[in-house]
C-alpha cells in the first residue's frame, strides 16, 4: 500500500476519480464505488481553508478556500501514474492521515524532501 | 441434533491474528476469514474499556548505549560511564543499563538522545523507570526543546514521567547533572516511553516504535453494551473531522464561560485524560465549539456528570440540530426538527452522547451547558457546575456514529473493515443448504452486509443484507433472482435463517417464518463474506455465523433462531 496527497482542480479530480471506480450490482441497482485492485481508501478533504477570519459573534469562519481539491489515497499497491503530477506534500504535521498512517507519511515525506527542515536531525541544547 | 457437529462451518468471534479471524470449525483452517482494514481503530474491550492504538515512540526502550544514539556530551573533565544490562529491571530480567555521571569539577556531565518526532501543538508524555545506586540524586531526565525537567530519584525502581505540549518537533530524552543542583550521578534505566497524551502502559521496543491495540490488520473483537461474548465489529470507512479530539483544553476548542482541567479524570478508556469543564458562575452561555464543515452529519462526545446535570449539543446557524441531554438518567430531549439523539452507557457514569442530524449543518458544533432537558439554543444562566468531557467526534455524511476515532492535530480516516472467505465451495450447500447469522442490526441510511455467499461475483448469491430500517435477503442464480424478502426490523440483535434446496427458500427471523418461496433456483457458491460485500459497508456486528450442507427443518430453523 501507498499513501499520496493530491491537489487538483475540480475538474481534473471529477475525471481521474472515475478512473478509480467501478460499477456493481447492489441490492438496488448499479452501485458505484472504488475499485480495491486500485485503491484501499479515498478521503476528499476538499477546499481547505486558507485564510480562517470572525463572523459577527466572534466565531471562526473561513474566508478563503484554496481553489485546488485536496484528496488523500490510501492506495492497494503502488500509485497510479496518472496522479503523480498532483502529489503534494505538506509537513506532517496537522495534516489529514489515515488512522496509523502518520509515521509512514512521515517517513515517505522524508525521503521526498530530505532538505526539508522537518526532517534535519536535531542537536541538543546543551546548559 | 447437534447444530455444531451438522454444521460445515461455525464462526464464532473468540480468536485473531493479523489478517485473519479463526473460524472453530473447520479445524483444519480451511474456513477461516481473511479479515482487511488498512487502518488503526478502537473497540470495547471485554473490560468495557474503548481500547484505542497505543504506541512507545521511544526506540530501544531497554537499551541506552550509544549504538542507538545515546552520547556523552561532557565539557572539561567531566565523564559519562555506561554499562549495558548491568541490574535487574523491573520486569525480573538483567536488562537495566547502569548511567554514571561524573561532574569533576565542572559545570556539568550530560548523557542524551536527541529525538526529532514530535508535532508542534500535541501533548506527549515522557517516562522511564529509574532507580538510583547511589543517594538521591537531582538530575534533569528530560528536556522538552525549551523546559528541562529535573527529577529526583531514589533508591526503589519507579517510573518517572513527564506530560507536555510540544512547542517545536524536538526533544531531549537525557540524563544531564550540573555542578549547581546535584553530586555525580549513578542510576539504572529501564523502559523508557514517549507516546501521544498521558502516560499508559508500558511498551517495549527495539528499532522502531510499536503499537498495540486494534493496529491495522487486526480484526476487531467488540464487547458493546457490556456483552459477555464478543461480536466481529465491521464498519464502512469513517473520518472525524473533530481536532484534538481529547484535548479541550487546546487552542483548536474556542471557550465560553468556561473553564478547561486536562486529565482530571478516568476516561472511558481507563486513562486519566478526560477534562474537566467548570463554568465560570456568571450570567452567560457556557461551552466549548469547534469549526466544521457544512457536511458534518453526526456528532458524538463522550460526557461525565460532576455537579452539572444537562449538556447540549447543537451547531451554528440552524435551529434543526439540537439535543439537550441528561448525564444523570440517559434521557434525552429537546430536540430540534430535523435531529435524532441517543445516548450510550459506558460505565462508571460516562454516556456516549449523540447527535444526527438531516439538516445540512453548518459550521461550529457546540457542547452547551443547559438548565434542562427542554433548554433552548444557547441557553444563558448563571451556572458554576461541572462534568467531564472525552471523545468529540464529528463524522461527514454519516447518519449513524460509529466507533471512536481519536485525533490530534489533523482530521482522522479509519479505513472500511472486511472479513471473508474465498474457495470454500466444499464448505457450502451447493443443492442444498442453510445460512445462519447471529449479530446486531444498526439503523443506518445505507445498506449494510450481514453474511454473504457468492461466487466473488454479484451475479451467483445469497445475501442477508442489512438496510435502512431492516433486512433484504436475496437468493439470486445466473443474475436472476428467484427469491426476494425485506421487511422492518428493529435495530439491536437478531437471529436469521435461511434455507434451501431445489423445491424450497424458508427464512426465518427470530424463531418466526417470516419467507416461503417453492419456486427457486439455487446458485453455485464458493465464497462466504461478512461485511463489505460489493459496496454495502454499513455497520454489522457478526457474534455467530453458521454455514450446513444441509437444509434444516422448519422446526430446526425455529429453534435455532429463538431469541
Amino acid at each position: 500500500m501507498e499513501f499520496r496527497k493530491y491537489e487538483l482542480t475540480d475538474a481534473d479530480w471529477t475525471a481521474k476519480k472515475a478512473t478509480l471506480e467501478i460499477t456493481t450490482e447492489g441490492p438496488e441497482g448499479p452501485v458505484t464505488s472504488y475499485d480495491p485492485a486500485k485503491v484501499v481508501a479515498v478521503h476528499e478533504i476538499g477546499h481547505i481553508c486558507t485564510k480562517w477570519g470572525e463572523d459577527a459573534e466572534g466565531m471562526p469562519v473561513c474566508e478563503i478556500e484554496s481553489p485546488m481539491y485536496a484528496v488523500d489515497i490510501l492506495w492497494t499497491d503502488a500509485a497510479l501514474p496518472s496522479f503523480n503530477a498532483n502529489v503534494v506534500w505538506p509537513e506532517p504535521c496537522g495534516v489529514h492521515v489515515f488512522a496509523g498512517w502518520k509515521e509512514q507519511y512521515a517517513i515517505d515525506y522524508c525521503a521526498a524532501n530530505p532538505s526539508a527542515a522537518y526532517c534535519q536531525p536535531p542537536t541538543p541544547i546543551e546548559p | 441434533m447437534s447444530y455444531f457437529e451438522d454444521a460445515s462451518l461455525v464462526y464464532i468471534p473468540s480468536a485473531v491474528k493479523n489478517a485473519k479471524t479463526y473460524s472453530i470449525k473447520p479445524t483444519d483452517g480451511s474456513g477461516d476469514l481473511t479479515f482487511s482494514r488498512a487502518s488503526n481503530a478502537t473497540r470495547v474491550n471485554s473490560s468495557g474499556l474503548v481500547e484505542k492504538v497505543r504506541t512507545n515512540e521511544f526506540i530501544y526502550s531497554e537499551d541506552y548505549s550509544t549504538t542507538h544514539g545515546w552520547f556523552p556530551s561532557t565539557i572539561g573533565g567531566s565523564t559519562v560511564d555506561f554499562t549495558s544490562n548491568y541490574g535487574i529491571a523491573p520486569n525480573g530480567t538483567t536488562t537495566a543499563d547502569r548511567i554514571e555521571l561524573h561532574i569533576n569539577g565542572q559545570a556539568y556531565a550530560d548523557y542524551v538522545r536527541p529525538t526529532a518526532s514530535f508535532v508542534v501543538g500535541v501533548e506527549y508524555t515522557y517516562s522511564i523507570y529509574l532507580k538510583s545506586l547511589s543517594g538521591t540524586p537531582t538530575f534533569e531526565f528530560f528536556n522538552d526543546g525549551a523546559i528541562g525537567v529535573n527529577k529526583t530519584i531514589t533508591t526503589d525502581w519507579a517510573r518517572y514521567s513527564y506530560t507536555f505540549t510540544a512547542t517545536s518537533n524536538t526533544a531531549y530524552p537525557r540524563f544531564l547533572v550540573l555542578a549547581s543542583t546535584s553530586p555525580d550521578v549513578d542510576v539504572l534505566a529501564w523502559g523508557g516511553q514517549i507516546e501521544r497524551g498521558v502516560m499508559t502502559d508500558y511498551i517495549a521496543t527495539t528499532s522502531a516504535a510499536v503499537s498495540v491495540g486494534p493496529v491495522s490488520g487486526l480484526p476487531r473483537l467488540d464487547y458493546s453494551g457490556g456483552a459477555t461474548c464478543p461480536s466481529l465489529k465491521l464498519e464502512p470507512q469513517r473520518s472525524n473531522l473533530v481536532t484534538f479530539s481529547e484535548s479541550f483544553d487546546n487552542a483548536a476548542w474556542s471557550k465560553n464561560g468556561i473553564s478547561i482541567t486536562a486529565n482530571n479524570a478516568v476516561s472511558p478508556d481507563g486513562y486519566t485524560n478526560a477534562d474537566l469543564i467548570t463554568a465560570d458562575g456568571t450570567i452567560t452561555e457556557h461551552y466549548i465549539l469547534q469549526g466544521q464543515s457544512a457536511s458534518v452529519k453526526t456528532i458524538s462526545v463522550f460526557a461525565k456528570m460532576g455537579s452539572q446535570r444537562y449538556l447540549q449539543i447543537l451547531t451554528g446557524g440552524s435551529a434543526a440540530a439540537l439535543a439537550n441531554y441528561d448525564l444523570q438518567t440517559g434521557a434525552v430531549g429537546g430536540l430540534g426538527a430535523a435531529t435524532t439523539a441517543s445516548m450510550v452507557d459506558y460505565g462508571n457514569g460516562w454516556w456516549r452522547l449523540i447527535l444526527t442530524s438531516t439538516d445540512a449543518l453548518t459550521n461550529n458544533i457546540y457542547f452547551c451547558f443547559a438548565s434542562s432537558l427542554s433548554a433552548g439554543r444557547f441557553e444563558a444562566f448563571s451556572s458554576t457546575g461541572t462534568l467531564w468531557l472525552w471523545g468529540a467526534m464529528a463524522e461527514n455524511g454519516a447518519s449513524y456514529a460509529t466507533s471512536y476515532i481519536p485525533t490530534l492535530s489533523s482530521a482522522v480516516t479509519r479505513v472500511a473493515d472486511a472479513a471473508s472467505k474465498s474457495g470454500i465451495a466444499s464448505l457450502i450447500g451447493q443443492s442444498e443448504g442453510t445460512l445462519y447469522w447471529e449479530g446486531y442490526r444498526v439503523n443506518s441510511a445505507n445498506f449494510g452486509t450481514a453474511l454473504v455467499i457468492d461466487d466473488t461475483t454479484t451475479t451467483n448469491r445469497i445475501y442477508i443484507l442489512t438496510t435502512i430500517d431492516g433486512f433484504r435477503i436475496d437468493v439470486t442464480s445466473g443474475g436472476t433472482s428467484s427469491a426476494f424478502y425485506t421487511a422492518i426490523f428493529s435495530e439491536g440483535t437478531h437471529k436469521i435463517a435461511v434455507a434451501y434446496n431445489s423445491s424450497a427458500v424458508d427464512i426465518y427471523i427470530d424463531g418466526v417464518s417470516v419467507y416461503n418461496d417453492t419456486s427457486v433456483t439455487i446458485p453455485a457458491c464458493s465464497r462466504l463474506v461478512l461485511g463489505n460485500w460489493s459496496g454495502n459497508t454499513q455497520e454489522s456486528r457478526t457474534s455467530q455465523a453458521i454455514l450446513f450442507k444441509t437444509r434444516l427443518s422448519n422446526a430446526d430453523l425455529a429453534t435455532l433462531t429463538t431469541l
